[in-house]
């Protein structure tokens, strides 16, 4: 790390998609740290390695599974040896469970509450104790197009992004006091892997049913991420801010 | 370390250092409320350098018992 820095950034779900593009955004203030959580700890290297490659230093990463509790604690003994501030935090694990209801199984429908509901308020509970030494701090959870228009085979998914709406709202009342904001991202269809299996033709339909007549980028979701963690987004808390490029899903 | 931890609960909770004493106890006391108990977390974790967990954080009632927390902890 640099003499520079003054203030951590940790985001989970960092070694690809909109993860990854936050990191990068991130990285190039040289006063930040940029921390990188991910599961598979070949994927988040790697993914860390581009960033050093690119020259930023300040670039440290950690292997943890954000639904297992003990790793998450060990998540924040690391952040917290660091000895800075915590600025910004964005939950960008996680994946999408495509099913019919008559075809939903069980276990997996726990899988997607751990991975989006549980994960984000442990997380949350341990990254706001931090922030609030400074009475200050940034929180953000990301949805997703689905939460309030729904999709067909995606009523796990749907269901778990929208509870993170009534969590954010929750948490920037229930954490407003200590200058902590909380808000949410819920992004259209972005060019990541969790789109990659969408028949072209699919793909196509949904690019007609955009506003803009495109699908978006990561870095256009990470641009919006790192406006929440800056100075200049001091007075926005308790939103969900939609980057779907003016998605219309039609049911 | 209970001086240190006095200190810090006279200073979140914004009272007279006499008026910490052990039986001072949470949601008893006007200034200790949820609010203040996560900054009375977030101070003892800071100057103690320590992590306490959720139990720990629910079981700690009153100064008395703050004092035992945190000791568990140091001694860790």
């Amino acid at each position: 790390m640099t003499n520079s820095v003054n203030h951590i950034v940790v985001i989970t779900g960092a070694s690809s998609g909109i993860g990854l593009a936050v990191a990068k955004k991130a990285a190039l203030n040289e006063q930040c740290v940029v921390i990188m959580v991910a599961k598979n700890e070949e994927k988040l290297v790697a993914a860390k390695s581009q960033l050093v490659a690119a020259g930023y230093l300040n670039v440290e990463h950690f292997t943890a599974d954000i639904t297992i509790n003990e790793q998450v604690t060990q998540l924040f003994k690391f952040i917290q040896k660091i000895k800075l501030p915590v600025y910004g935090f964005v939950h960008c694990a996680g994946t999408m469970y495509e099913s019919p209801l008559l075809m939903t199984r069980d276990h997996l429908v726990d899988e997607q509450y751990h991975q989006h509901v549980k994960s984000a308020i442990m997380l949350a509970q341990g990254i706001s104790k931090i922030m609030a030494r400074n009475k200050s701090g940034s929180i953000v959870f990301i949805s997703s197009v689905v939460a309030q228009q729904g999709s067909r085979g995606q009523s796990v998914y749907a269901a778990m992004k929208s509870a993170l709406h009534g969590l954010t709202a929750s948490l920037a009342a229930e954490l407003g006091t200590m200058n902590i904001r909380v808000n949410a991202v819920a992004p259209g269809v972005i060019d990541t892997a969790l789109v990659a299996h969408i028949p072209d033709e699919k793909k196509q339909q949904l690019i007609k049913n955009t506003a803009l007549g495109r699908i978006g980028q990561p870095e256009e979701v990470a641009d919006v991420i790192n406006f929440l963690f800056a100075e200049e987004s001091r007075f926005i808390t308790g939103q969900v801010i939609h980057v779907d490029g003016g998605l219309k899903l039609g049911l | 370390m209970n001086e240190k931890l006095r200190n810090i609960f006279a200073s979140v909770l914004d009272i007279p250092l006499e008026e910490v004493t052990d039986e001072l106890a949470y949601g008893q006391h006007d200034k200790w409320d949820s609010m203040s108990h996560m900054m009375l977390i977030a101070d003892i974790e800071s100057n103690f350098d320590i992590m306490i967990d959720t139990d720990d954080i629910i079981d700690m009632s009153s100064f008395a018992k703050a004092q035992e927390i945190v000791a568990k902890y140091e001694s860790e």
